[in-house]
C-alpha cells in the first residue's frame, strides 16, 4: 500500500469549491440597497455619537482629598480576586467578600461590563472623613456608549434634568450618572456629579496630570493618593500620601509615599536629620526583626524620639526609671549603661527570638547588635568587672571574660534571664539571654546587606509569634492567674488568631526618609500550600 | 554514745514466698554544672557553680518470689510527677510501675530544673527536660543495675536510738525522731548486699561557701563512711524520714563542712553496729498503694487533689512512704500506731514518689512556722494520712472516715431558718457546713475570692507589686491569705477550731477558706481597700432587776450588718458544756448574739471608732462562742473577757446569773484596756455616751434607745421591742435604731432561759419574733408575738 499526498491550495480556483453562477439575481439588490443605507447610516450615527469628544481630566476636580486610579480593572480583577490575602479578612468584615465582589457583575452580562469598565477607572472626593462625595469616572468603550442609549429599555433608570446637565438616577442604587462623549461619572452625590459636569478648566484636573497619575500606578493594581489638611487625623504628618498595592496569589505589597509637611519636618528634624536611604544589614533571625539606621547613635534617636512625641510622653523619665531599676544594693549599673549606650549606632539590628517557655518565668529573649567601638567598650567592661573580683559567681556583679570578650551580669532564674553583651568587630551584641549571646557570639556579626535599602526595615513571622506567645499565656492560664481565662477558653480566643496568623509566611517593611520624603513598603508573604491542621 | 536495738528480726517467709532475691547498684546523677539547685528559695533559680561531692541514685532490687519492689534513694530534693513517670517508663519491666518505691533524701544541694510547673520555678529553678531526662535515665540505670545483681539474698533490720544527731528545728528541745532503722540485706555469702538507714533530719547542712555546689550532704559521708566499713560491694542507701521540723544536730561541736561530716559518718557508724547485730533471714514482702482524694487545699492551682500512699511491710517491719515532708509528730504518732497493731518496727519514709510539700499535725497548724504555712491541705492532714496508710497496712482495722454523721436538722422559721447543731463540735460544724454549704462557697467566692480577684486586697509590696492588672492574683494570693491567717486559729479553743473543720468538712471547703470566711472583715480591713465588708453597729439595752419588772433581767440587742445574709438561729447541743442558741449568719462558727441554757447572755459590738483589724488581738465572737459552751455565770464570763486582749473598739455585753444566783449585767469595752462597765440605775446600754469608743451615730441610738425607756419603772420586753424597731424619722441610717442594716433583733429574757428572735422581712421591715430556748431539748419553741 503507498501514501498518497494531497496538496490543498486556495489559491486555485480548480481545488477550490465550486462556485455557482448566479444568473438572473438583479432582484435581491432591491431588497439589500435600503438596508445597506440604514446599516450606513446607522452606522455613521453610532460612529459620531460614541465619538470620543470629552476628557477625562477635564470632568475631575483638580485638588480633590484623595483620588485612586485602577487601570484595566477587569483585566486585574481575576488575580486580586485570587489573592490568599483575602484570607486573612475575618469573616465578620464586609471586605470579606471583596473576591466575590470583585468578580461580581453587578447584575450586567460580561459582555456589557467589558464595554463600560474600559481602561483607566478614577475615583476621587472631598471628603475623607465620611467618604461621602465619591466621584467614579472611566471611559467606556463605544459599544458602551451604545449600551447606555439603550437605557430606556431599563425600568430601573430614571432621567434626572439638572438644570439641563441631564443625569440619570438609579435610585434603588443610590446612585447618580452621567455621561459625557465616552466618559461615564457615577457617584452616590448629586452635587459632586453636577460639580464635575460644570467644572471650570481651570478648576479640573490636566490631562498631564492625570496621566501623570495613572503612569505612578507602575505595576501596582491600585494606587491612591490622599491629601489630608493640616490638623487632619488621618495621615497627619504628610501633606500627601501616595499608596500602591499590588495583590498576587501568595501575597500583597503595599507601598506609601508620604511628603512630610514643614511642621512634621521640623518636629521630626533631629530624628530624620541624617537619614537618607542606604543599604540595611539583614537583622538576625527571630520571630519579629529590626535593622535600622537613622544615621544616629543611640542617645541621639532617643532624643529626637522624644522630641517627636511632643509633650505628652517624655521619654526621659523611662529612661531615669530604667537607670534607676539599675542601682542595685551591689552596683550602680547607671554609669556603665549610659556610657555604653552613648557608644551604640548608628546601625543596630534587633530581634526577638522568641519567649523561654522554661525560664522561671516565661520571658522574651531580646538581642540586639550595634555598631560600636568595640576596644573602648572593652575597655569599659574589664574596669567594671574589677568591682566583682572576689567576689562568689552567683553574685549580680559585672564579670568579664576577656578572652571570649564576653561581659554579663548573674542574675536570678539562670542564663535566660541573664544580660550579655559580646564584643566582636565594630560590633556590640546584647541579648537578654546568656545562653543565645554566648551562642551568637561565636558568629559573624556582620549581617549580609538586605536587597532593599531604606533606615528601617522590619519582619514579623506572625504564625511563630502567636505560638510563642500563646504559649506563654498558656502557663499562666494552667496556673489560674490569667485573667479571664482558662486554658481551654484562652484555646478557643487564640483559635482564629492561630488560624489568621498560620496562613502568613511572613510580613516585611521597609522604610526610608530622604528630604522630607518618607517611603514605606510592606510584603506579605502567604504561607504555601493549606494551613496545618 | 549510746543506743539500743531495738529489734532484730528473723523471720521466714510466708507460705507461697519464695526465696528472697536482692540485688543493689548506684549510678550518679550528677546534673553538668550551671544547672540549677533544688531546695532554697533564696537561689532564685542560679545556675550552680560547682560540684562538692557526687549525687547517686541507689537502687535496691527485692523480691521475696511473689512480690518484687525496688526501693530508690536519689540524692534529690525531692520527687516530682514528671520525674517519676518518666522513672516508670524507663523501669525494668520485670517490676510493676506501682512496685517501685522512689525517694528523695531531700538534700538541698541537689539539681533542679525537673519541674516544669510554674510556681515551683521560684526555687527549683528553670526546667530543663535535658536534665529531667539525665537523671531519670540515671535512676532507671541504677534499677537496671539492681535488677542484673540480683542473687538469693537474707536480709534482717533494726533499729537503734539516738539522741545526739538531730534536733527540732523549731523548738528547743523540741520533739525528735531518736530512731535510725536499718535494713541489712545480705548474699548467701553473708556479704552485704545492702544496707538501708532510715534517720529523720533535713539535709540543709551545706556551708553558705558552697551554697551553690552540688553535693548529697550528711547522706553523702554517710554513704562513703558506711561503704569504708562494710564489705565491698555494699550499696549504702538512706531513706529520710519524718523530717519536717527535724534537723542535724552538732555532736561533735564542729562547723562548716566538717558539722556535715561528722553527722554523717557517726550516722554510718550508728547503722553499722545496728547491722552487725541483725542476724539476716528470708523475708515476706507485702507491698500496697493507693491514690487517695486529698482533703480541699486553697493551692488547687498548683498542688494535686490526689495523692499516692504506700505501705512495704517487710515481715514485721512496717515502713509508711510519705508523699512530702511529715513532721516529727507525725511520724511518731504514726509508729505508736503500727506498734499498737502489732508490727514490730516502724518506718517512715518522706519525700517518696511525690511532693505535697509539708504535712504538720493539727497543734501546730496555728503556728507561724514555715512547716505550718507550708501544710496546704489543712489541719486535718495527719488523720488523712493515718486513716490513708491504716487502710493500706495488714494489721489492725483500717480506719473509717468520720463516721455518717446526723444529717442537719434544719427547719424554717419566720423570714429565716433554724438549725439545730448536736453531737461534738466537729459534728456540729460538719452539720452547719453540710446545711449552708452552698451559702458558704457563695460568700467565699463574694467576701474573699472576689476581692482578691479584682485586686483589691493585693499587697503593694513584695513581688505583688510587679503584679500586672492582666494577671489574677487569686490562685496564689488565697493559699498566701490562708497561711497569713493561721496564726489567729491560736486563739481558739479545741472545740471551735474542731467545729471550724468540721464546717469544712461538711461544706467542701479547704479548711482555710473557712477560716478566711471568718475572719473576711479583717481581710478587708488589710486591704484598707474600703467597705466591701464592715464589722457590725449594734445597738445592746439591758435592764436589770426592778427596772426589768417581772423577768428580772432582761437584754436587746440589734444587730446590724451591711451585708445581706442567710438569717440563722443555730441551736447547739454540744455533747459537754452547755446547750447554746446562736443568732446569726448561715457561715459564721463564732457568735455576735447568743444565749445559754445557763441563761448567760453574751452579745458583741464593735464601735464605728475603732481601730482597723489587723492581724493582732482575739477573735471576740469566738471568745463568745466557748463561752456559751463553757460558763454558766457571769462572773466566769467577766473573769473572761477582761483576760482577753481584743482589737481596740470591740465591746460585749454579758448578762445573766451571778454565782450567788443574782441577776447581773454589764458591758466589757475595749479600749486601750479593757473596762467593765455597770448598769446605771438599772439600765445598761452598749456603749456609753460617754465612751471614747462612742461615736456621733452610736450617741444618738443610744440616747433615744435612753429616752425611749425613760419615762417607765419598769420595761418589758414588749417595751424593748419598741426600742429595736425604733426608727426615728428625720436621722442617717447610722444613727437610727432600727435599720436597713438590723440582720435580726433578739430580747433575751435570760432568767426564764428565753429568747425571742426576729429577722427582717423581705421589705425590709421587723419580722415577727420566735421564741427560741436553749435549754429545750427538742423542737424549738415556736410562738409567735405581735411585737
Amino acid at each position: 500500500m503507498s501514501d498518497v499526498q494531497r496538496s490543498f491550495n486556495r489559491t486555485r480556483k480548480s481545488s477550490g469549491p465550486r462556485r455557482r453562477v448566479r444568473r438572473g439575481g438583479g432582484c435581491g439588490l432591491w431588497f439589500a440597497f435600503p438596508v445597506l443605507v440604514l446599516f450606513l447610516v446607522m452606522g455613521v450615527w453610532a460612529v459620531w455619537t460614541t465619538r470620543d469628544t470629552h476628557s477625562m481630566a477635564r470632568l475631575i476636580p483638580a485638588g480633590q482629598r484623595y483620588e485612586v486610579y485602577v487601570d484595566d480593572f477587569l483585566e486585574r480583577r481575576g488575580h486580586m480576586a485570587e489573592s490568599r490575602v483575602w484570607e486573612l479578612v475575618d469573616e465578620q468584615w464586609p471586605l470579606h467578600e471583596a473576591p466575590e465582589l470583585l468578580m461580581g457583575n453587578f447584575g450586567l452580562p460580561d459582555w456589557v461590563l467589558n464595554n463600560v469598565l474600559f481602561g483607566l477607572c478614577h475615583v476621587s472626593g472631598s471628603d475623607l472623613a465620611s467618604f461621602s462625595d465619591p466621584l467614579f469616572v472611566t471611559r467606556m468603550s463605544r459599544v458602551g456608549v451604545l449600551i447606555e442609549r439603550l437605557r430606556f429599555l431599563v425600568p430601573y433608570i430614571a432621567e434626572d434634568y439638572a438644570g439641563g446637565l441631564r443625569l440619570r438616577a438609579i435610585p434603588e442604587a443610590g446612585l447618580f450618572y452621567a455621561v459625557r462623549g465616552r466618559i461615564l461619572m457615577v457617584s452616590p452625590a448629586r452635587t459632586a456629579l453636577i460639580r464635575a459636569l460644570t467644572l471650570a478648566e481651570s478648576d479640573a484636573l490636566s490631562d498631564a496630570a492625570l496621566e501623570r497619575g495613572a503612569k505612578s500606578m507602575g505595576t501596582e493594581d491600585l494606587t491612591c493618593h490622599v491629601r489630608p489638611r493640616d490638623g487632619e487625623t488621618l495621615a497627619a504628618p504628610f501633606e500627601e500620601v501616595r499608596v500602591g498595592i499590588r495583590l498576587g496569589t501568595d501575597g500583597a505589597r503595599l507601598s506609601c509615599h508620604g511628603d512630610l509637611r514643614p511642621a512634621w519636618r521640623d518636629r521630626l528634624g533631629p530624628l530624620l536629620a541624617h537619614a537618607h536611604p542606604g543599604p540595611l544589614p539583614a537583622p538576625i533571625d527571630g520571630l519579629c526583626m529590626v535593622s535600622a539606621n537613622m544615621g544616629l547613635l543611640l542617645p541621639e534617636i532617643w532624643g529626637g524620639v522624644n522630641q517627636a512625641l511632643g509633650d505628652e510622653i517624655d521619654l526621659n523619665v523611662w529612661r531615669e526609671r530604667a537607670l534607676a531599676v539599675s542601682r542595685t544594693e551591689q552596683y550602680d549599673f547607671a554609669p556603665l549603661l549610659s556610657a555604653m549606650v552613648a557608644e551604640m549606632g548608628p546601625e543596630m539590628r534587633l530581634s526577638w527570638h522568641g519567649i523561654d517557655q522554661y525560664a522561671m518565668l516565661p520571658v522574651p529573649e531580646l538581642v540586639g547588635i550595634f555598631e560600636a567601638p568595640d576596644e573602648t567598650l572593652a575597655t569599659l567592661f574589664a574596669s567594671a568587672a574589677e568591682a566583682s573580683e572576689g567576689a562568689p559567681p552567683w553574685v549580680s556583679l559585672p564579670r568579664y571574660d576577656a578572652e571570649k570578650r564576653l561581659f554579663w551580669v548573674p542574675a536570678v532564674g539562670g542564663p535566660s534571664i541573664e544580660a550579655t553583651a559580646a564584643l566582636a568587630g565594630n560590633a556590640l551584641l546584647l541579648s537578654t539571654s546568656r545562653t543565645i549571646a554566648e551562642e551568637l557570639a561565636g558568629q559573624s556579626m556582620a549581617g549580609e546587606a538586605l536587597p532593599q535599602q531604606g533606615n528601617v526595615y522590619v519582619r514579623v513571622k506572625p504564625h511563630a509569634s502567636v505560638l510563642a506567645l500563646l504559649e506563654a499565656a498558656r502557663q499562666f492560664a494552667e496556673l489560674g492567674v490569667l485573667r479571664g481565662y482558662t486554658v481551654e477558653s484562652l484555646d478557643a480566643m487564640a483559635a482564629p488568631w492561630l488560624a489568621w496568623a498560620e496562613r502568613v509566611e511572613e510580613a516585611a517593611a521597609v522604610a526610608g526618609h530622604d528630604e522630607g520624603k518618607i517611603t514605606f513598603s510592606l510584603r506579605l508573604s502567604m504561607r504555601q500550600g493549606e494551613p496545618e491542621a | 554514745m549510746r543506743f539500743v536495738v531495738l529489734c532484730a528480726v528473723l523471720s521466714l517467709a510466708a507460705g507461697g514466698a519464695g526465696a528472697l532475691e536482692a540485688g543493689a547498684s548506684k549510678v550518679e546523677i550528677t546534673a553538668p554544672v550551671g544547672t540549677p539547685l533544688n531546695g532554697y528559695g533564696d537561689r532564685l533559680g542560679r545556675g550552680s557553680v560547682s560540684k562538692h561531692d557526687p549525687l547517686w541514685s541507689r537502687a535496691l532490687y527485692l523480691s521475696d518470689g511473689s512480690t518484687a519492689v525496688f526501693i530508690v534513694n536519689t540524692d534529690l530534693c525531692l520527687i516530682n510527677p514528671g520525674l517519676r513517670a518518666r522513672v516508670l517508663e524507663l523501669r525494668p519491666e520485670a517490676v510493676p510501675a506501682e512496685h517501685v518505691i522512689l525517694t528523695a533524701t531531700h538534700t538541698h544541694s541537689g539539681q533542679g530544673a525537673m519541674i516544669p510547673h510554674l510556681p515551683f520555678r521560684v526555687v527549683s529553678g528553670r526546667f530543663m527536660p535535658e536534665v529531667l531526662e539525665a537523671t531519670a535515665q540515671g535512676i532507671a540505670r541504677s534499677m537496671h543495675e539492681a535488677y542484673r545483681n540480683r542473687r538469693r539474698a537474707a536480709l534482717g533490720f533494726g533499729t537503734a536510738k539516738q539522741l545526739v544527731l538531730s534536733r527540732n528545728r523549731r523548738v528547743k528541745d523540741g520533739p525528735i525522731d531518736t530512731q535510725v532503722g536499718v535494713i541489712l540485706v545480705e548474699d548467701a555469702d553473708g556479704e552485704a548486699i545492702a544496707l538501708v538507714t532510715n534517720f529523720a533530719a533535713h539535709p540543709t547542712s551545706v556551708p553558705e561557701e558552697d551554697h551553690y555546689a552540688f553535693s548529697a550532704d550528711y547522706p553523702g559521708f554517710y554513704y562513703n563512711e558506711l561503704e569504708r566499713l562494710a564489705t565491698p560491694g555494699c550499696v549504702a542507701m538512706f531513706l529520710n524520714g519524718a523530717q519536717g521540723n527535724q534537723t542535724i544536730a552538732n555532736p561533735e561541736d564542729k562547723g562548716g563542712w566538717e558539722r556535715t561530716e561528722s553527722v554523717g559518718r557517726l550516722l554510718a557508724i550508728r547503722a553499722k553496729e545496728v547491722a552487725n547485730g541483725l542476724t539476716c533471714g528470708d523475708a515476706v514482702l507485702r507491698l500496697a498503694q493507693a491514690t487517695l482524694e486529698l482533703p480541699p487545699t486553697l493551692a488547687e492551682s498548683f498542688l494535686p487533689r490526689e495523692a499516692f500512699l504506700q505501705t512495704l511491710e517487710i515481715n514485721d517491719l512496717l515502713l509508711t512512704f510519705f508523699p512530702g515532708e511529715a513532721c516529727v509528730e507525725i511520724g511518731l504518732e504514726m509508729r505508736r500506731r503500727a506498734l499498737e497493731h502489732g508490727y514490730t518496727a516502724q518506718f517512715s519514709v518522706g519525700l517518696a514518689n511525690d511532693y505535697l510539700i509539708y504535712f504538720v499535725p493539727r497543734p501546730l497548724y496555728p503556728a507561724f512556722t514555715y512547716e505550718s504555712s507550708q501544710n496546704y491541705y489543712g489541719p486535718g492532714i495527719a488523720d488523712w494520712l493515718y486513716r490513708g496508710f491504716s487502710g493500706l497496712m495488714s494489721r489492725g482495722t483500717p480506719e473509717a472516715d468520720p463516721g455518717p454523721l446526723e444529717p442537719p436538722d434544719v427547719r424554717d422559721v419566720e423570714n429565716g431558718l433554724h438549725i439545730v447543731l448536736a453531737g461534738n463540735s466537729y459534728a456540729q460544724g460538719v452539720q452547719r457546713g453540710r446545711a449552708f454549704g452552698e451559702d458558704l462557697r457563695a460568700r467565699f467566692r463574694e467576701r474573699v475570692v472576689g476581692p482578691v480577684r479584682s485586686g483589691a486586697l493585693k499587697p503593694s509590696t513584695g513581688m505583688w507589686s510587679f503584679w500586672p492588672d492582666w494577671l489574677d492574683p487569686t490562685a496564689l494570693a488565697l493559699p498566701a491569705m490562708g497561711m497569713a491567717f493561721r496564726p489567729l486559729l491560736a486563739s481558739l479553743g479545741d472545740e471551735v477550731f474542731s467545729e471550724l473543720e468540721g464546717i469544712a468538712d461538711g461544706a467542701g471547703l479547704p479548711f482555710d477558706a473557712v477560716w478566711l470566711l471568718q475572719n473576711a472583715g479583717r481581710l478587708t480591713e488589710m486591704g484598707d481597700t474600703g467597705p466591701l465588708f464592715t464589722t457590725p453597729l449594734c445597738t445592746m439595752v439591758a435592764v436589770v432587776g426592778e427596772r426589768a419588772g417581772a423577768e428580772g433581767l432582761l437584754v436587746a440587742r440589734n444587730l446590724d450588718w451591711p451585708h445581706a445574709e442567710y438569717p440563722v438561729i443555730a441551736e447547739v447541743r454540744p455533747e459537754s458544756g452547755q446547750p447554746f442558741v446562736q443568732a446569726g449568719f448561715s457561715w459564721n462558727a463564732g457568735v455576735f448574739t447568743g444565749m445559754n441554757a445557763a441563761g448567760l447572755v453574751l452579745c458583741a459590738g464593735r464601735s464605728a471608732k475603732a481601730d482597723a483589724l489587723g492581724m493582732e488581738g482575739i477573735a471576740v465572737e469566738f471568745v463568745l462562742r466557748e463561752l456559751l459552751q463553757e460558763a454558766a455565770t457571769v462572773d466566769e464570763a467577766k473573769a473572761r473577757l477582761r483576760g482577753i486582749e481584743a482589737p481596740r473598739g470591740y465591746y460585749v455585753m454579758a448578762a445573766g446569773v451571778d454565782k450567788a444566783g443574782e441577776a447581773q449585767a454589764f458591758v466589757v469595752e475595749y479600749g486601750p484596756e479593757a473596762s467593765v462597765r455597770a448598769p446605771e440605775e438599772g439600765l445598761l446600754l452598749g456603749l456609753s455616751p460617754a465612751s471614747p469608743l462612742c461615736d456621733d451615730s452610736a450617741s444618738l441610738r443610744y440616747a433615744r434607745a435612753a429616752e425611749m425607756l425613760a419615762g417607765a419603772e419598769a420595761s418589758g420586753s414588749g417595751e424593748l421591742a419598741d426600742v429595736l424597731f425604733d426608727a426615728e424619722r428625720g436621722q442617717a441610717e447610722a444613727a437610727q435604731i432600727w435599720s436597713g442594716s438590723t440582720r435580726h433583733s433578739v430580747i433575751f429574757e435570760p432568767l426564764a432561759r428565753r429568747m425571742y428572735v426576729s429577722f427582717p422581712k423581705a421589705d425590709g421591715s421587723p419580722g415577727d419574733f420566735v421564741a427560741v430556748s436553749p435549754a429545750a431539748v427538742a423542737a424549738p419553741v415556736e410562738e409567735s408575738s405581735d411585737e
